[in-house]
């Protein structure tokens, strides 16, 4: 693939990926925000959170694997038994990670 | 004060650990990739400097061996990373006392990583511009990392292992998460979330389903907030 024009293209995805991030920030951290809106804003990281997780930690090759088969579903049972169990974020992390590898041996 | 200071960095360079151990494989992974769909050293290196998207990145580089346009390319990044809307706006009252010239390199390393480690300190008051700079900017340096190993030598973990360290950002997902959930609400709000996302992403493309279940399930946890709210004053509580 030639040089230049996959550099431009590049150039043109990394204002697609900075103004997303950007412009927010820029635009509301300097004003008041309403108080239904820090509200709102309240309940949007566990909301966020929640939609990365599902349905992305269940899919295999781009679809929803809720199959005994699907590593994936077995670790994530684990992930959130273990952060339940101890609110201990590097916990869930490295027993999560573990649990996915000898999974997959399995 | 200066000491207070310092262990906010020394805690944000410890939280960014499980970000260091999943960005480096994915960045390899992107690097051997790119160089297999036909991309030359310097561009593929150079994607990763200047993007800084990991799915982003997977994506440009399938839709440009399959003869993909530019603009299709960037559009199709556009609409997927259109969820960084939501976190730069859960991030931004944060930022009220930070200088002006500060906020554009703090938002140029949000990502869904270092976004949901970090709003949970700066909920907590754990967190300042400071914090976010390390996290962000050691996420950015394994980035660009695994993207130069992979790109230059091949680099690859066994596929077992890559697949495990890729899993364990969701296992981290999942820790923070339930770190977020303090009460009724905020737990019916995630399980609600959830069940929309999924089904969601049955009609709809990219991340929309993320973006849309995102803004809806926090929605429902403003309505049933107030509704509550409204309901203890009429009882006179």
């Amino acid at each position: 693939m030639e040089n230049e024009r996959l550099i431009i293209i590049f150039l043109g995805m990394a204002a697609a990926t900075y103004f997303p991030r950007l412009i927010p920030l820029v635009a509301l951290s300097k004003i008041e925000l309403p108080r239904v809106v820090m509200r709102w804003l309240s309940y949007l990281p566990v909301a966020i959170l929640s939609a990365l997780i599902f349905p992305g930690a269940i899919q295999r090759a781009g679809a929803i694997d809720v199959s005994p088969g699907n590593p994936g579903l077995w670790a994530l049972i684990i992930s959130f038994g273990v952060a339940v169990k101890t609110r201990n974020l590097i916990l869930t992390v490295v027993v999560g990670g573990v649990a996915m590898y000898l999974v997959q041996l399995l | 004060m200066n000491d207070v200071k310092n262990n906010m960095m020394k805690q944000a360079f410890t939280d960014a650990l499980p970000i260091i151990l999943g960005y480096i494989p994915m960045g390899a992974a992107y690097g051997i990739l790119a160089r297999q769909s036909g991309i030359s050293l310097f561009p593929a290196i150079f994607m990763s400097i200047v993007v800084f998207a990991g799915a982003s990145q997977f994506i440009a580089v399938g839709l440009l061996s399959g003869g993909a346009t530019g603009f299709e390319v960037v559009l199709t990044t556009f609409f997927l990373n259109l969820r960084h809307v939501l976190m730069s706006a859960s991030l931004s009252p944060f930022f009220r006392k930070v200088s002006r010239w500060i906020i554009p390199f703090i938002a140029w390393g949000v990502t869904d990583e270092t976004y949901a480690i970090s709003i949970g300190r700066y909920h907590s008051n754990e967190a300042d511009h400071r914090y976010s700079l390390v996290l962000h900017y050691t996420a950015y340096a394994s980035w660009l990392t695994g993207s130069v190993l992979g790109a230059l030598a091949g680099f690859l973990v066994p596929a077992a292992l890559q697949s495990s360290l890729e899993f364990a950002l969701y296992s981290m997902f999942v820790g923070l998460v339930i770190l977020q959930i303090s009460d009724r609400l905020h737990l019916l709000v995630g399980v609600a979330t959830a069940a929309m996302s999924i089904l969601f992403s049955f009609f709809m493309g990219g991340t929309w389903n993320i973006i849309t279940a995102a803004f809806a399930g926090a929605t429902l946890g403003l309505v049933l907030e107030q509704g509550g709210g409204k309901r203890k004053k009429e009882r006179g509580g």
